[in-house]
């Protein structure tokens, strides 16, 4: 495989509406000679294609595309876009005039079963068949030639089967009375524009989906700020970037290549990159990897690698490498539809053998005309109308209910799979946590009390653009601390501030800057050992040379974590941390949230091969992240999710997308994944019933064609009602956590003061709703709502004020 | 050089110190605290003494332990 010489094609394909096109092109592009192998993703509206250029060449696999019936896009996402929206015009269009033929079709039915008839009626509606099957479905016959030549059974051939039948009984009926001429074209208007509904409907969810994706992501294209010889700047596209070139990157913007800083200094956030979600201070003769986010200081960057080499290109590189190695996906709908059309077909075969070879046997006469009639009915009733809308509407359904809660489905196919996840990776910074630091311990040295400190250090740094006297000020805010004038702002870069507040000379920056000038005990540097050991930067805070503090950031676990986590155990999934930071953060994190499996030290390159190899044990994976590193991770997983706040690529790569930061989220889009496909089941079995029922019976040639329209109607509105009865998410499930009362002695408690004491500590919990007590039985009764807490933590919260816990009553 | 500091605290709020239970939980609660020695809560005078014996916590860090489980108090 790897001696062999392949080029590799990735093209944006339009006018796809299910998985069973996927299939197709799949199999007639695989069965070209050269062609090694080709993935097709939905979602994406992407095939990537692995050939032999001696044998083939771009133009000819773009041509069988285009063969096919598909259109083949640039692969420009804006235009992508802009071209998705007016397909979408276009299949309305065809709808709507499909639509009113059916309408008008409608009419003269309902006008001749009232006893209505008029001489018109019938070639107006040999018309309109002609008409809803060439014009507005002119483009499905295409696909189904173009499929049947290549011998192909899909959904389009099983149609232009059910229409021809129509077109051809009605052209019967011209002469001969035994055949209902309007029924038969009748048929063929209705199960055209059902179709073409099917179709239309697809399209808008996927539209849609896009669309509010295309939102998240900031199109702009990428440009690279270039510093010419003389100083004067330029904005370049980032192709014409080469190595050598020195380019200008703004407090602010993202590194748009990866290079070494010539001048300027500033801290440069990599966590998008890393992992590492405390901004680094990059100056003169650092390295920058592109894709990271400059944010204090102006640099100015001498490229050093570009193109392939580049770290961005490797990703998106990765990313490819992932989508073809994903497990492939079978949806259900190519399941059945395997078996179900050759099975129509095999009651064609059988209607026409009975009613010939059959009748001969048993008559001695062979009935040639009730066998065109039966093998034409059982092909109008084969067409399952509520097939192609089956999966749309459970998606509709449980795309709407996802989206007030802030999850975009990107491909219902892909959702549908998280059913069968039963491990999820989770990425460590900007996910689990905030990704941003905060303020996390305020230490005070001496005499001092930590308000004061945290004080003085958040006035010194008013000035500051830096990212952690950011955070220092976001807490004095928070703490409502009023803050002093501050004055004779200097700031040593990478080391700290100075500044004059309330007549002291305050320094604020690493305990290391300030041990050069003052004396920092044995005592002061356990303590920022202490915290380092947490996994926290530590800030020192000194007033006229004396330290009077210790300010410990670090970058906070988002409050809904634990929650989400436990939310996943409850529903069977396994949460694993993969992170590129530090195995001592990582550890620090998964204990707070409660993650058992870690990875940590993971480089950007490793995530999906560590995906790829909890594949390979047989599971199932989802995996959730928001940074460049986490891109090919979530192409790679079964169910990629991304964080809406993270950056374009990972987005573009997820199939799911949470808009918000809630990270309960996630457990809300397995519910919902769950219950749609539940939904597409019950509406494949719906479709299917009617139409199932239909076939066998059509092949007695007794079934008039009036009978297909009968089951198109019951089986359509019945899939209509079921995708939109119903409860989505389990109420158990739902964000009310169960509430749970647990009553414990407390043979400790002496007096109702030992009580209150209890119950003022256990107020303090947000989950603890109410607590009663009784002093003489030396019981307390909790009651509290589940979500990540537990009885554990109600223990904890007693012994922690001197109590003991008997046994549970 | 940090020093021991003596401190004693007047139980000035609401919730008042009812029983030896009360001062078990008083004495344990704030001997969990970093460099807190030698607490002695009293429930006849309403009085809490304990040594600091390092900078780690300061009386607003043993007044907000305090305020936790429901006390409030002041510098005797």
């Amino acid at each position: 495989m790897s001696t062999k010489k392949a080029d590799r094609l990735q093209v944006k394909i339009g006018g796809m509406s299910c998985s069973f096109c996927t299939t197709t092109i799949k199999k007639a592009v695989g069965r070209m000679d050269g062609v090694n192998d080709v993935h097709v993703s939905l979602a994406h509206e992407e095939a990537l294609i692995e050939y032999d250029p001696a044998q083939q060449t771009p133009t000819t696999l773009r041509d069988t595309l285009r063969q096919l019936g598909y259109t083949v896009r640039d692969p420009d996402k804006v235009k992508a876009f802009e071209e998705q929206q007016a397909e979408l015009q276009h299949a309305r269009l065809l709808l709507m005039w499909a639509a009113s033929f059916t309408f008008v079709t409608l009419g003269i039915m309902i006008a001749r079963w009232t006893g209505i008839q008029q001489v018109w009626f019938r070639p107006v509606m040999i018309v309109l068949a002609l008409t809803t099957v060439f014009i507005p479905g002119l483009h499905i016959l295409v696909m189904a030639i173009q499929s049947l030549r290549r011998n192909i059974l899909n959904q389009h051939v099983l149609l232009e089967f059910g229409a021809f039948a129509g077109i051809i009984g009605g052209t019967i009926g011209l002469f001969n009375p035994q055949f209902p001429a309007a029924d038969f074209f009748a048929v063929a208007t209705f199960i055209t524009t059902y179709h073409l509904l099917s179709g239309w409907t697809s399209l808008l969810v996927r539209t849609r989906a896009s669309e509010a994706v295309s939102k998240l992501l900031d199109l702009q294209p990428a440009t690279a700020r270039l510093v010419h010889s003389d100083g004067h700047e330029q904005e370049v596209k980032i192709e014409a970037i080469k190595p050598g070139d020195k380019v200008r990157v703004r407090p602010g913007e993202a590194v748009p290549v990866d290079g070494r800083v010539v001048s300027g200094s500033s801290a440069v956030n990599e966590s998008l990159v890393t992992g590492e979600p405390i901004p680094i201070e990059k100056s003169k003769g650092d390295e920058v990897i592109g894709g990271s986010l400059n944010q204090t200081g102006s640099l100015i960057v001498e490229v050093t690698k570009v193109g392939e080499e580049a770290f961005l290109a490797q990703i998106a590189r990765q990313i490819e490498e992932a989508r073809a190695m994903k497990p492939n996906i079978l949806v259900i709908v190519d399941r059945v539809l395997q078996w179900y059309v050759p099975g129509v077909l095999a009651f064609v075969g059988l209607a026409i053998l009975i009613w010939t070879l059959g009748a001969f046997l048993v008559t001695g006469q062979m009935d040639v005309i009730r066998a065109i009639f039966a093998a034409l009915a059982v092909l109008v009733m084969g067409y399952p109308c509520a097939l192609g809308m089956a999966s749309p509407l459970a998606m509709i359904r449980g795309g709407g209910e996802a989206a007030r809660k802030g999850i975009l489905m990107r491909s219902g196919e892909v959702f549908q799979v998280f059913k069968d996840v039963r491990q999820i990776v989770i990425d460590k910074t900007g996910t689990l946590t905030q990704g941003k630091p905060v303020v996390v311990d305020v230490i005070s040295v001496d005499s001092n009390d930590s308000t004061k400190v945290l004080r003085l250090a958040a006035s010194a740094e008013q000035a500051s653009e830096h990212p952690l006297a950011r955070a220092i000020l976001e807490s004095a805010k928070a703490d409502d601390l009023s803050l002093a004038e501050s004055k004779g702002f200097s700031a040593s870069p990478g080391k700290g501030i100075v500044a004059t507040v309330e007549g002291l000379t305050i320094q604020v920056g690493s305990p290391q800057w300030l041990a050069e000038t003052e004396k920092v005990s044995a005592k002061i540097e356990e303590q920022v050992v202490a915290q380092a050991n947490l996994a926290r930067t530590v800030v020192a805070v000194a007033a006229d040379g004396v330290l009077i503090g210790l300010i410990a950031i670090a970058d906070a676990v988002k409050s809904d974590a634990k929650a989400a986590i436990q939310g996943l155990r409850d529903a069977g999934i396994e949460p694993v941390m993969l992170t590129g930071d530090n195995w001592h953060t990582a550890k620090a994190v998964a204990a707070e949230v409660g993650i058992k499996e870690v990875f940590a030290q993971v480089l950007p390159g490793e995530k999906a091969a560590k995906v790829r190899e909890l594949q390979t044990e047989g599971f199932r994976v989802a995996m959730v992240g928001d940074g460049i590193n986490d891109a090919p991770a979530l192409t790679q997983a079964d169910v990629g999710i991304a964080i809406g706040a993270g950056t374009d690529i990972a987005i573009e790569s997820a199939d799911v997308v949470l808009v918000g930061e809630r990270l309960t989220a996630v457990v809300d889009a397995f519910y919902i994944g769950r219950s749609s496909y539940r939904k597409t089941v019950q509406n494949l079995w719906l479709a299917f019933t009617f139409n199932g029922i239909g076939v066998p019976l059509a092949v007695s040639g007794l079934v008039p064609p009036i009978w297909a329209m009968v089951a198109m109607v019951a089986s359509v509105s019945t899939v209509l009602a079921n995708s939109f009865g119903g409860q989505l998410i389990p109420k158990r499930a739902q964000r009310e956590p169960e509430i749970a009362t647990v009553s414990l002695n407390i043979p400790t408690i002496h007096c109702n003061g030992c009580l209150e004491t209890i119950q003022t500590a256990l107020s303090h919990h947000p989950q603890i709703q109410s607590s009663e007590g009784d002093v003489e039985q030396k019981t307390v009764s909790v009651t509290f709502k589940r979500n990540g807490f537990t009885e554990d933590d109600i223990h904890e919260a007693i012994t922690k004020v001197g109590h003991v816990v008997g046994r549970e009553v | 050089m940090s020093d021991t500091k003596k401190l004693k605290l007047k139980v000035t709020g609401e919730r008042t110190i009812h029983c030896a239970g009360c001062e078990r939980t008083v004495k344990f609660t704030l001997e969990n605290l970093p460099g807190v020695r030698d607490v002695d809560a009293d429930h006849e005078k309403q009085l809490i003494e304990l040594t600091l014996v390092s900078d780690e916590t300061d009386l607003e860090k043993v007044k907000a332990e305090l305020d936790w489980i429901g006390y409030e108090v002041e510098m005797a």
